[in-house]
């Protein structure tokens, strides 16, 4: 049976008709093939006229639509529920853009109406191939994922964790608390960070809405906003988080003695360890590269100082990493930062003398859970008789290139901390220029200029360099009016700032969500938007898209569950993509070409069959596994290839 | 009424799908069994008058192999046509214009200046070149036209089946044969071979990674390819994923990758365009030098995507 199609020329007031004959287009579309009606109108997409052309499908029995107005991206929309007021399907329309693409940019009319011609001719040639696709809605998933459980990650944990909704939180450390649980005390109030988080990572672990997957990374991420699947790859830990009591007996049973990361290699670990005194969960881990029962000849030294007896419900080495698979509406990025460790470190003399130190190491003597329990000691155990703290280091273009802003509220903290230890201590403060923003952060300043503090003005941070000179470390640089400053010290800390957490790049390409020039996750909007992401569906809290402090990172958090508890609600719907990919089984060899390229990683290999397959969940109809099909087996729905070569001809014809 | 008539036929053509025919062994008996062999210029004395003299479409079938490209082709395939019920175009220059289509990226006089007085084994000093009609001594030859371009079977005539490859196996020949006695033929247009691509049954496929990225390209002589692995995951073109399976993997099986004879599956327009986007797409780099490097890597892309299938191709061959 012949198509009937309706072509409706729309004047746009005068936006069309103006431009283009509409008297010779109408005539010219009246002997385009199955064309049944041409009507002009002065504007199609007032109320009025749809309602006018939906009747006009049902009276004339029309079971296409060509619409000849202005872009699809401005009235598509309009027009296909014109079509299905009309008892079609939305897809059994065409647009033929002839004010933007012709009356708008071609002056002369008659050219203009010789193209609107062809584009209408076009449009009835590829809506005679148009197929009826099914609309398909599903529910949304208003559960939600944290990667990362540092302190933005854990205030998003619990917001989210309402009725009715699951929070999943990552973390790929054996902890939870992240690198505030390094700190002895924080600014500005000079609390212990553990004790101040202790009761909100308690609640965390507790919470039965929210659930805490530890030394976990997200492996893949699939979907969309409202109904992502996300694979979790939780490593072996090889100790039984559920019986473990947390006793300690295992650690001096180890033989193996390592330097701590979380100590930033100025303390030892064993190889069954917890990272620090009083981490949470409180269950240790075996750090397989150096336990002898993997390297070696099957060491059980931990099971045997087990007063439970160490069974393999409590140590089991064959445990293997487990791979969960989360479907969760919205994803909350809270990956946190790294210390800056760049060339600036190995200009000030860091690695090469023991006694220049990180601020995040000496945050680490300073904890009383430390290497040296909380005494300020060099590398030689002697308490330092002098320590200078040296400000800005990587802040240079060419190294991070931006102020940590959080540096040198954190250098007073600790100058100020270090002279309360020891009281006779001499501590030098490098400065160039003061970040001290805020309610809170001229207090601090203020009091630590009364104290006993020497403070020096340097010209240019950039421009310092650490040397030694016997039983001293010399820092040097140029003060404001260029003259040479020299300042001996024992001790040399320095100020180092934040840079984005290792795997950030891995972790957005999997999220699909773009980095800004640093490295971090960029913000939707630096000022507007600055927990969304621009992916729709992914937010941001914390250092993962920048440098900020304690506060900022907590509020972060909070905001971004704001918006994810705003956005899925439940009972909604999500709609999903109609025009999607299928790939035909038959054709199909199996080659996968199109696996990779899926940009929503909708396509999955069924090896049963050896062939290509399409979800159409996931599948948003790009069209990129059709293009990259070398078997012609993959086609995208209303963009099939009779579709587009029909449409193309009619207008090359 | 005796057995069904059947013709065979070459135009620009190597041979191979002559021997082809041939390479139905002892099968050949099974063909002569079931039908009368009338015109076959390769391998038996007919004259073109005895085409001539048959009735129009009283040939059962013809299997006309080679491209089209001169003036006596074109009438042989057009007689052929009249007088066959049922026209093959068997073999890859047939279907899609094969090997001699590549000669469309130049033109006919620049082949003629080649082949007649620049090629470096001619010796021709007075740089004569063919001529449709020359007279010497009054005497009076003429040759046929040599046309710009070469052209596949459909193009020329209406073509009813498609038997691809290069040469096409003698399985898919016998069936061909076989099916046109027997009245079980698939709808009129088809190409009588399987509708998928070749990984599907490629005696390798396991060996292909999910996610293939070509880090460089490697020719055949560059690299050893153990005999169970496959050719792409070690950086050897093939063109497996975008060809039409049903050759029995000959290549494959004697270690060399697939280069694309029996053309694409019905599903592509262009094969020698669907290829080269995959194999674009299975580039494993962003960089743009990168990829450069790699694309270089493939010193003859129209030989090399468009080796059989020129003639079809949207192309057609240097404008």
């Amino acid at each position: 049976m012949p198509a009937r199609i309706g072509v409706y020329l729309c004047e746009c007031g005068s936006n069309v008709a103006e431009g283009i004959d509409l008297e010779r287009l109408a005539a010219f579309a009246a002997g385009l093939e199955d064309v049944v009606a041409v009507v002009r109108h002065p504007l199609l997409c007032g109320e009025a006229a749809c309602a006018m052309l939906a009747d006009e499908i049902r009276a004339r029995g029309l079971d296409r639509l060509v619409v000849a107005a202005c872009s699809p991206k401005e009235h598509e929309p309009t027009f296909r529920r014109v079509c299905v007021a009309g008892g079609l399907n939305p897809h059994m329309l065409q647009l033929a853009n002839i004010r933007e693409l012709a009356g708008w940019v071609t002056p002369d009319k008659a050219r203009a109406t010789a193209k609107a011609e062809t584009y209408v001719r076009a449009a009835v040639r590829r809506v005679r191939r148009h197929e009826p696709l099914e609309t398909r809605e599903i529910d949304i998933v208003t559960d939600a994922l944290v990667i990362g459980a540092g302190v933005a990650g854990i205030e998003a944990a619990l917001t989210l964790a309402q009725k009715g909704r699951t929070a999943f939180v990552v973390e790929r450390e054996p902890y939870v608390g992240g690198k505030v649980m390094k700190c002895d005390e924080v600014f500005p109030n000079l609390e212990c960070a553990s004790c101040m988080l202790e009761p909100k990572l308690d609640a965390v672990l507790h919470d039965e809405r929210i659930r805490v997957l530890t030394n976990a990374e997200v492996e893949s991420v699939r979907g969309d906003y409202g109904n992502f699947l996300v694979k979790v790859r939780r490593k072996a830990r090889y100790v039984n988080m559920q019986n473990c009591i947390g006793c300690g007996a295992c650690y001096p049973a180890c033989p193996v003695e390592v330097a701590s990361e979380f100590d930033e290699g100025l303390g030892r670990r064993k190889a069954i360890y917890v990272p620090f005194r009083g981490s949470l969960p409180n269950v240790p881990i075996i750090d397989r590269e150096h336990c002898l029962h993997f390297t070696d000849a099957g060491c059980t030294a931990c099971r045997d100082g087990c007063p439970l007896g160490g069974g393999a419900e409590f140590i089991d080495f064959d445990e293997q990493d487990e791979l969960l698979e989360l479907k969760v509406g919205a994803i909350i990025v809270a990956t946190g930062f790294e210390p800056y460790s760049g060339a600036a470190l190995r200009r000030l003399g860091f690695g090469r003398y023991p006694d220049v130190y990180t601020t995040v190491q000496l945050e680490r003597l300073l904890n009383p859970g430390g290497p040296s329990g909380g005494k300020v000691v060099k590398r030689d155990g002697r308490p330092p008789r002098s320590v200078c703290l040296v400000p800005c280091v990587g802040r240079e273009p060419g190294e991070l290139g931006y102020c940590s802003a959080v540096c040198c509220q954190n250098s007073l903290k600790l100058a100020h901390l270090l002279q309360q230890r020891a009281p006779e201590l001499e501590v030098s403060l490098v400065h160039a220029d003061w970040c001290l923003p805020g309610k809170r952060a001229q207090r601090i300043y203020d009091a630590a200029a009364r104290e006993r503090l020497r403070m020096i003005r340097v010209a240019d941070p950039a421009a310092l360099q650490v040397s030694d000179a016997p039983g001293t470390l010399l820092v040097e640089g140029l003060d404001p009016a260029g003259r040479p400053r020299q300042i001996e010290a024992d001790m040399v800390v320095l100020a180092v700032g934040m840079r984005p957490s290792a795997g950030s790049a891995e972790l957005a390409a999997r999220l699909r969500a773009p980095l800004d020039e640093d490295g971090f996750f960029r913000e939707e909007h630096a000022s507007t938007g600055p927990v969304s992401s621009a992916l729709q569906g992914v937010y941001l809290a914390g250092c993962a898209s920048g440098p900020r402090d304690i506060a900022a990172a907590v509020a972060g958090g909070a905001g971004a569950a704001g918006k994810v508890l705003s956005g899925l609600l439940p009972g909604q719907k999500l709609r999903l993509e109609s025009a999607v990919s299928v790939i035909d089984p038959d054709r199909c060899g199996g080659c996968r070409t199109c696996l990779g390229q899926c940009p929503y990683q909708a396509i999955s290999f069924d090896a049963e069959r050896g062939v290509c397959v399409v979800s159409d969940v996931l599948c948003k109809g790009c069209g990129t596994c059709d293009a990259s099909c070398p078997a012609g087996a993959a086609t995208a729905r209303h963009f099939t290839t009779a579709q587009l070569v029909a449409e193309l001809l009619g207008v090359l014809e | 009424m005796g057995k069904p008539k059947v013709a065979f036929y070459w135009c620009s053509s190597c041979g191979g799908c002559e021997e082809a025919v041939i390479d139905l062994a002892e099968d050949v008996l099974k063909v002569v069994e079931a039908v009368d062999i009338v015109f076959w210029p390769a391998a038996l004395d007919f004259k073109y008058e005895h085409v001539r003299a048959l009735g129009d479409g009283e040939l059962a079938v013809t299997f006309l192999n080679g491209a089209v490209r001169t003036a006596e082709q074109e009438e042989l395939a057009r007689l052929l046509r009249r007088k066959s019920a049922l026209l093959v175009a068997y073999g890859a220059c047939a279907y899609m214009g094969g090997i001699p289509a590549l000669a469309n990226l130049t033109s006919r006089a620049a082949i003629l200046e080649t082949a007649y007085r620049k090629g470096p084994t001619v010796v021709n000093p007075r740089g004569t070149v063919p001529l449709e009609t020359c007279t010497d001594d009054g005497r009076t030859l003429r040759l046929p036209r040599f046309d710009e371009t070469v052209r596949s079977l459909d193009q020329v005539v209406p073509v009813d089946y498609v038997v691809p490859g290069c040469a096409p196996p003698p399985d898919l020949t016998l069936q061909a044969v076989l099916a046109v006695v027997q009245g079980t033929l698939p709808p009129r247009g088809s190409v009588l071979a399987p509708d998928k691509a070749l990984c599907g049954t490629c005696p390798r496929k396991d060996s292909k990674p999910d996610d293939l990225r070509l880090d460089a390209i490697r020719r055949i002589h560059e690299v050893i390819v153990e005999p169970d692995r496959c050719f792409l995951a070690a950086g050897v073109l093939c063109l497996g994923p975008g060809t039409r399976a049903g050759c029995g993997e000959r290549c494959i099986r004697g270690h060399m990758p697939c280069t694309g004879c029996f053309g694409p599956t019905s599903g592509v327009l262009d094969h020698g365009a669907k290829l080269l986007s995959a194999v674009a797409a299975m580039f494993g780099s962003n960089d743009p030098a990168e990829i450069d490097a790699l694309a270089a890597a493939v010193p003859d892309p129209a030989g090399t995507f468009y080796r059989y299938g020129l003639s079809r191709s949207l192309l057609r061959g240097r404008i």
